[in-house]
Parts: structure tokens; sequence; C-alpha cells
């Protein structure tokens, strides 16, 4: 087919622009990622949840066209497989360019960086299956019930699997969209389950397009789709909403001073040395305090993390001091513990990240700024806890600070009387 | 091209477990060189034999051979497809496609590269009158132009031997008039069989007549034998002759 012809014919080129477009006006609507090119790439594939049902749709109209004219399974010599690729290439061609333009425009929110090729691998592989699925549609039923098909099943398939339970159904679609905080990375698991149910999906369509025996194309179906459903779903049964492991603690940049060691993401890297200035000085206040902080502050995740090191979590973007000693404070304090619906014992913790703040000589201006209110309005203004803290003895503030961390841990349904530090 | 043996009967459709009785059993026959018009009342299993000349249906036993390919091959498979220009009984136009695009893209499908096909549909339309019309939809053609681009389809990729089924069905008495013009030049250089069950379509212009009838060969000879099978007295000769071999059976 000439370029002015296929120009004039085909669906897939029509809509070329407007889909370009429209994935990458989505991927403005999606949240900036901190400059982590793996979580920016993740965003821009989400982009897939449309564009699916485009690949697909565009190749069923082709299918539709050779179904029509009686074209499919003539007497050619051109192979089967090669008409079916030149029907359903500009499709994924035009698809694969929109997702590449979601991926652009979410990597210049994000502060640049290189796409990551294993979301753009799997995308095209998602991609592909469509077009195969939406050609065997087209070819196989009139167009106006492969169409609607076409387009309903891929957003089926990528929209709704994600919103429903178990949560780990989510990591077979392909879309990455729950990828990833700066310390996480996007598992193995995810990435081959959800191409073995794509490459199970484009081997069903081909299948579906053999000249054998209807029952037989049936049942090969079937098979194939089971199995690689089953295969992707041993895969990845009983991960959580995230497809994430822990990002490689080979990746950070660290930086010493004396016995202090802070490790952040590179994409953090602008702000290493204004961090470990702000820990440097917090340190000896919060020891004469009472509080022993770690020698070893790191963005890892904990599970990777050396043992006893605080894990902090820093802006991607320039902050003041401020800001930077209430992220250290806050990587201070112990992990939450999964608390029944109802508990607030979790909504002390800022009361003791507030007077670690205090302590380490934040301004009552900038802690009044952090800390107007409290999550709930029952609770005591957090300012007037830290001052009445603040004026004790060194030995009540230590029995404040214990108890205060205790009731974080206990899920106490309402402490409000404990923060106190008279109680 | 030969008919080696075939057999040949339709699978079950949907759901059905048994087949339909054999078109064709043991059917033995080679198509003659020049013009050869193949008679036959309907369900007569002309079609068929076309289509599995064509290689678009496949013998249930026996083979398809020319020129040295066998069907049963499966190296020789896109040769003999090369080597055939197979007019099926209905010509669909492709949506959004003209005229020209239809016949090249049908040329693409037969093998020839994209440039040649471009080149050969504009003379294949001319070959069969419609050059006039190459630009138009061929959705928008009438029947009779509509059967002529599928000639042109046919004729497009420089086909050894051409296998039209029933091409003058819905044609005026003038298109099928130019229809035969077209049919003569083309078969000068090649092997044609024509199905019709027209027996109107019979002309001086072919050098075989073959009537089939059940799958069976009735008659294979010369037209002047055809129709010295019947007194030359009274009117409609090629149709009594007809008669009296279909009514045979």
């Amino acid at each position: 087919m000439r370029w002015a012809q296929a120009i004039r014919t085909m669906p897939a080129l029509w809509l070329a622009v407007p889909v370009v477009l429209a994935a990458a006006w989505y991927a403005t609507l999606l949240p900036s990622q901190d400059g982590y090119s793996v979580a920016a790439t993740a965003q821009g594939t989400a982009t897939l949840a449309f564009i699916g049902s485009f690949c697909a749709i565009a190749a069923s109209w082709e299918g539709s066209r050779l179904r029509r004219a009686s074209l499919w399974r003539g007497p050619w010599v051109r192979r089967s497989a090669t008409i079916v690729f030149w029907c359903v290439a500009p499709a994924v061609i035009v698809g694969l360019i929109a997702v590449l333009a979601g991926v652009a425009v979410s990597l210049a929110r994000s502060g640049g960086g290189v796409p990551d090729g294993r979301f753009l691998i799997v995308a095209a592989l998602g991609l592909v299956a469509f077009g195969a699925i939406g050609f065997t549609l087209g070819v196989s039923l009139p167009f106006e019930i492969a169409g609607p098909l076409a387009i309903v099943g891929p957003l089926f398939w990528l929209t709704f699997t994600p919103a429903i339970d178990p949560v780990w159904l989510r990591h077979l679609t392909g879309m990455f969209r729950d990828c990833c905080l700066p310390s996480e990375d996007l598992a193995t698991a995810p990435i081959v389950a959800s191409s073995v149910v794509d490459v199970g999906l484009l081997i069903a369509a081909v299948i579906a397009l053999t000249g054998a025996a209807r029952r037989r194309r049936i049942a090969g179906v079937i098979a194939i789709t089971s199995v690689a459903g089953a295969l992707g779903v041993n895969l990845v049964a009983g991960m959580g909403f995230a497809p994430t492991a822990p990002r490689s603690p080979a990746q950070l940049a660290c930086a010493e001073s004396g016995e202090l060691t802070v490790c952040i993401w590179p994409e953090h890297r602008a702000i290493l040395g204004q961090l470990v200035e702000v820990i440097d000085a917090a340190r000896p206040r919060w020891l004469a305090a009472g509080i022993v902080s770690p020698a070893m502050f790191t963005e890892a995740a904990p599970s990777v993390a050396p043992r006893g090191a605080a894990i902090l979590s820093v802006p991607g973007e320039p902050v003041e001091n401020g800001d930077l000693v209430a992220v250290v404070a806050r990587s201070l304090l112990p992990a939450f513990p999964d608390c029944p619906s109802g508990a607030t014992g979790w909504m002390t913790a800022e009361y003791v990240e507030a007077w670690f703040e205090h302590v380490a000589g934040m301004p009552d201006a900038e802690l009044a700024r952090l800390h107007s209110q409290p999550f709930d309005p029952a609770f005591p203004p957090v300012l007037d806890i830290v001052h009445s803290v603040g004026m004790s003895p060194p030995a009540a503030q230590q029995a404040w600070l214990s108890r205060v961390l205790r009731i974080t841990q206990a899920c106490d349904p309402w402490p409000i009387d404990d923060l106190n530090i008279g109680s | 091209m030969r008919f080696s043996a075939v057999d040949f009967t339709y699978p079950p459709g949907g759901l059905r477990l048994t087949g339909h009785d054999a078109v064709l059993a043991d059917f033995t026959w080679e198509v003659p060189q020049g013009l050869t018009v193949l008679l036959g009342p309907n369900g007569a299993g002309k079609s068929t034999l076309l289509a599995l000349g064509a290689t678009a249906l496949h013998p249930t036993r026996g083979s398809v051979s020319h020129a040295n390919l066998d069907s049963r091959n499966r190296a020789d498979i896109r040769p003999l497809r090369q080597a055939i220009g197979w007019m099926p009984q209905q010509i669909r136009p492709i949506p959004g496609f003209t005229a020209r695009e239809q016949v090249a893209y049908a040329g693409w499908l037969k093998g020839l590269g994209r440039a040649a096909a471009w080149a050969k549909a504009i003379w294949a339309l001319e070959a069969t009158g419609l050059a006039d019309q190459a630009n138009r939809l061929a959705a928008q053609l009438s029947g009779g132009q509509l059967r002529r681009v599928g000639l042109a389809q046919t004729l497009a990729h420089d086909a050894e031997v051409l296998l039209l089924d029933e091409p003058t069905a819905g044609l005026d008495p003038a298109q099928r008039a130019g229809f035969r013009e077209v049919v003569k030049e083309i078969g000068a250089s090649r092997q044609v069989l024509i199905s019709t069950h027209q027996v109107d379509d019979l002309d001086e212009l072919f050098e075989t007549v073959i009537i089939l009838d059940h799958g069976r060969v009735k008659f294979e000879g010369s037209v002047k034998g055809f129709l010295g099978l019947v007194s030359a007295d009274g009117p409609r000769r090629a149709e009594r002759a007809y008669a009296a071999l279909v009514r045979e059976n």
C-alpha cells in the first residue's frame, strides 16, 4: 500500500495525531515524579489505558476490511503473517509513539531522565497483543460487533482489572501506574507475568486466525489463554498493589561527615550537602536531650537498609533547612504498627516529631508553619504540648517521649490525655 | 494444470459432526491449452473445481499440479498460487480503495512488489477497459465494472493459468461482448478456464467445451463437436446439446 493510500484509508493514521496529543495531555494530569525516571516512565505508560483500545479498534477495522472484501484466507502468495503485519503494524506503531509521547511528557515534568526500557517493552508487547486481537475480531465478526468489542475489551482489561480484588491482578495488565516510590524499583515478577499474558493473548489470536477447524481453534484459544493466565497469576499472586521491589542501594549517593553517613537517591543529590549539614547540626542537640540518633541516614527501603539506619524520604526539589530538619526528625520515628480502623495512636507521632524538631533548634515560626493544627481537631495544639514538654526537666521530657512513643505503637484508641507532660 | 484422483467433500460446518456428500470423487482431468469453457448445472462442482485449482480449497485426496508444481508439496503451494489467477464468483469492493488500489492490492497479495503491483494495476485495468475508472472508489462501481475489476485483479500478476468463475454473471449483453474480446486477447497466451452455467456464453472463440455434472465430466471436446451432439435444425442448438447431456443423468 502506498503512503498516500495508507493515509487516506487507514484509521490508525487518521487518528495518529489526536491519539498522540491525547496521550501527551493525559500524562500532564498524572502526578509528577521527582526526577526518578523509573517512576516517571511508569506514569507515562498509564496512557495504555486508552491506547490499547485504539490499537485494537484500528486493527479491527483493517481486519474487517479484508473480511468485507472476502480477501482473508484467499489463495495468496503472501503469507498470512505478512498480510496481518501490514494491517496491524500502523496501529501498533502509532500506539507506541503515543505511549512514548506520554512517557516523554511525564519525564519532562519530573525533571528529565532516560525512559526505562522495561516499561516500554511490556507496553509494546501489550499493544501488539491488542492489535492482533483487534485484527482477529475484525476478520471473524461483523464490524458492528468486532468494533465495540475491540474498544471495550482492552479498556475493561486495563481499567477494571486494577480496580478489583485481589489487588495483584493489576500486575498482569502491563500497566504499572503504582510504580514507584523513590526507594522502589519495578519488580521482575510483574514484568514477566504481564509479558507472559501478552504473549499468550498474541498466540491465542494467531491460533484463532489459522485455518484449523473451528472447534480446534476454540480449544486452542481457551488452552493458551488459560495456561498464560495461570502462569501469570502464579508469578504475582500475593503481591501488594504496587508492582515493586526495593531499589538497589548500590544506586545511592552517599556523603560522610565524621562518623555520620548520609545516603540519598541520585535524583536528590543536589541537596546531599545541605542535608549532611542539617543532620550534623541536629545530632549533638538531640544527644544533649537524651536522644541517641543513628550514625547512618539513608533513603534505601527499610528491608535493604543497614540495620539501625534512619530511613529518610527527602523531597526532590531544593528546600529550606527547616523542611530538612522535619524530614530527619520524621526518620527518627519508629514505624507505625498496622492498627485497626479507628485507632488514633499514630496521630500522636506528630507531637514527637515536633518535639524532635524543637530540640534540633527549629524556630517557633517554622514549627507553627509545619504543625499548624493536629490531624484531629479534638487533639491539643502541637506547639502547646511541645512548649510545655520543652520547659520540663530532662527526666520528665524523657518519660514523656517514652510514653508517647509507646502510644504510637499501641494502637491506642483515644490517647489525648496521655499527651500532656504530667500525665 | 492437472487434477489427479481428486476427492473433495466440504467439511462439516458449525457443530455438525458429519460432512456433506462428496462434490468430486476420484476426479482426474487436465485443463486443455487455450480457452476452455466449463458448463454445468448449479451444484455440478464447477466453482469447487476452480477453487481447488486455485488452491483456495484443498483436495481431501489427490492433487492439483501445474508445471511440476504439486499442491501436496507445501513448498510448491506459493509458486503454484503465483502461476494461477483465480476470479471467484463474488467480487466485493475493498472499503475505501479505488479500483486501481484494489487491483494493486490483489497483485501485492499475489506476490508482486508494491511498485510493480501499482504499475501492473493500471495495465490490467486498461486490458479490461476500465482505465477511465481507475481512480473511482471500487464501492461506487457498477456490478459489471466490479466484475471487470475482479478480472483485472486476476490479470495483474501475469498468471499462466486463469480460472474465471462465472465472469459474465450480471453483465448486460454489451458488457458480455466486451468481456469476450478481453478474454480472447488474454487467452492467446495462457490457459484459461471459464466456468458458466449460461449456455449463451458458448462461442466459437473457445477451443474446448467441458460439461461437468455431479462432479463428473460428461463431455469434453470442441465447440463444433459439442454442437454436433444435436441436429443443426431448430433454434438454440447449444442449449439443446447441453440439455441432452445433462438430461442423461
